[in-house]
């Protein structure tokens, strides 16, 4: 092959061996400026203890619950949405509307989070506020829900790539024997595309416990652990936002570098552990 | 209409993206026997027997006029009809493509595949049945020690005849067979073509092939497609 002919292949393999440095550049940084609290023993505290800088504590304990909180409700509310849209969009509707469908859906995934923060202070929260919740409206619950319309896009997308993605062949054969299309999507395509919806899952799930701005705007931020739905509650995300304004020296300021460990952490075990499940389920059992 | 056929087809046409593929077609195919259609490539057999499963829905841009009328046992149906269920039809019209399309699941699992789409019969009926099936295409004693291994496993002619015995298991009474034997070799060639004329006895089988030695040893009647037309040779 010739220099020219070999750019693209050196430029490509770069590219990849770059964004994966970047990767584990990212977890680094985060390493070196949190080490001062790792080192000194203080990092556990911080994962177990409570926020009250008045009493000297710096703990992120309530972000995880309430990031965790957040975005495992925001999933519940999401997947049987996203699933049953990406039914319709994949198999079940006619070939126009198909399209038509898919077309919103990409619509949906481009438009700023801050807009959908914005129609739900002015909607949402309001409604929960006057016939749901009480309070303030501002707490977990609302931002699951809005969190969960924010997610569900990049699941859609997913989804309905790894419904469509099996083999035609299959497909045709299925359809030859009298499959209805509701068939063909249960014993057909849902098993073939399985690594695709886990692949969309994780997706979703990553994107609900990185949004900064939803939980930010509609959560509430309160420090205290949440021990309802209905209870006000800040994330990770929203904390590091909160608190980045703070003095660069000070334990307040430190403490977002083990916010953002942990968040980092979180979504690798996250990622990992749904790879081995995938790989697990889509082992050859005969 | 002829009193004595199986399908019968009334000022068939059909047309793909505004081209037509067929025109005015009238035939009466005759019940038990094997209808062989041969022609140039392209020139729409597929979309011929596709027509009488009403598989060619499936791809869209296609538009197919006229009457198709099949005299099942329990009485003629118009298969265009408004009442007619288009998966009941492909239940009793089987299909056996050109390259073998095994599903990605066990020898055992393809064969009941169809039995699983009625929702019916229980785990011994059914496995007694997939038993019959494999018999009846000759390939159970191929397979019998490996029913639970990956179909996609087996060679090219024992996946067509596992395709065969698929199409079979919804006691069809019409079998569409589009070039069923063109990636294999003689030795499956030659069962396969065994195979199709012991269906004859029960069966009407539609058959696209290119091979005019093939469509001499099994066919009844052969037609050719050329210029949108089906013309008759014997």
């Amino acid at each position: 092959m010739s220099t020219f002919g070999r750019l693209p292949v050196v430029l490509f393999r770069l590219a990849a061996f770059g964004s994966g440095l970047l990767t584990i550049a990212v977890f680094l940084l985060m390493l070196f400026l949190g080490w001062p609290l790792l080192s000194g023993g203080q990092f556990v505290h911080l994962i177990a203890e409570e926020w009250s800088p008045d009493r000297g504590l710096y703990g992120v304990f309530p972000m995880v619950i309430g990031s965790i909180a957040i975005a495992l409700l925001a999933l519940c509310f999401s997947l049987p949405i996203s699933l049953g849209t990406s039914f319709v969009a994949a198999t079940l509707a006619p070939r126009p509307l198909r399209r038509c469908l898919l077309a919103m859906v990409r619509f949906m995934a481009g438009i700023p989070t801050v807009v959908y923060g914005f129609v739900a202070v002015f909607l949402l929260v309001p409604f929960m506020r006057e016939h749901l919740t009480g309070g303030s409206g501002l707490n977990i619950l609302t931002a699951s829900m809005i969190l969960a319309l924010l997610i569900a896009p990049t699941m859609i997308v997913f989804f309905v790539g790894g419904l469509g993605s099996v083999e035609k062949s299959f497909c045709l054969a299925v359809d030859g024997l009298g499959g209805t299309k509701v068939q063909k999507l249960l014993y057909l395509q849902l098993p073939q595309a399985w690594p695709a919806m886990v692949a969309g899952v994780v997706m979703g799930l990553g994107r609900a416990m990185g949004d900064t701005l939803i939980s930010l705007m509609l959560a509430g931020n309160s420090v205290a652990v949440p021990h309802a739905a209905i209870d006000s509650g800040r994330t990770l995300t929203a904390h590091i936002a909160l608190v980045i304004a703070a003095d660069f020296s000070s334990m307040e300021f430190k403490s977002i570098f083990a916010a953002g460990m942990i968040l980092y952490v979180f979504s690798s075990v996250v990622v990992v552990v749904l790879r081995l499940f995938t790989g697990m389920a889509m082992r050859p059992t005969g | 209409m002829d009193d004595g056929a199986k399908i019968i087809t009334e000022k068939l046409c059909f047309a793909y993206r505004k081209r037509a593929v067929l025109q005015d077609i009238d035939l009466a195919l005759p019940a038990r026997s094997i209808i062989a259609v041969t022609g140039a490539s392209g020139l729409g057999k597929t979309t011929f027997l596709s027509i009488f499963n009403r598989l060619w829905e499936e791809n869209g841009g296609g538009t197919c006029r006229g009457r198709v009328t099949i005299r099942f046992a329990d009485g003629p149906v118009d298969i265009y009809g408004k009442e007619m269920s288009v998966s009941l039809l492909r239940r009793r019209v089987g299909m056996v493509f050109q390259a073998p399309n095994p599903l990605p699941m066990t020898v055992f699992k393809n064969v009941a595949f169809p039995l699983l789409l009625q929702s019916a019969k229980s785990r011994d009926d059914i496995a007694e049945q997939v038993e019959t099936m494999l018999k009846k295409v000759h390939l159970f004693d191929e397979v019998k020690d490996r029913l639970d291994s990956d179909a996609r496993i087996l060679s090219g002619g024992q996946q067509q005849r596992l395709c065969i015995a698929r199409a079979l298991m919804s006691d069809p009474e019409i079998l569409l067979l589009d070039e069923p034997t063109s990636s294999l070799d003689n030795t499956a060639c030659a069962r396969i073509e065994e195979l199709l004329v012991e269906l004859r006895k029960d069966r009407t089988l539609i058959m696209v092939s290119h091979y005019q030695d093939q469509v001499r040893r099994v066919a009844d009647r052969v037609f050719e497609l050329a210029d949108r037309q089906l013309c008759r040779i014997w």
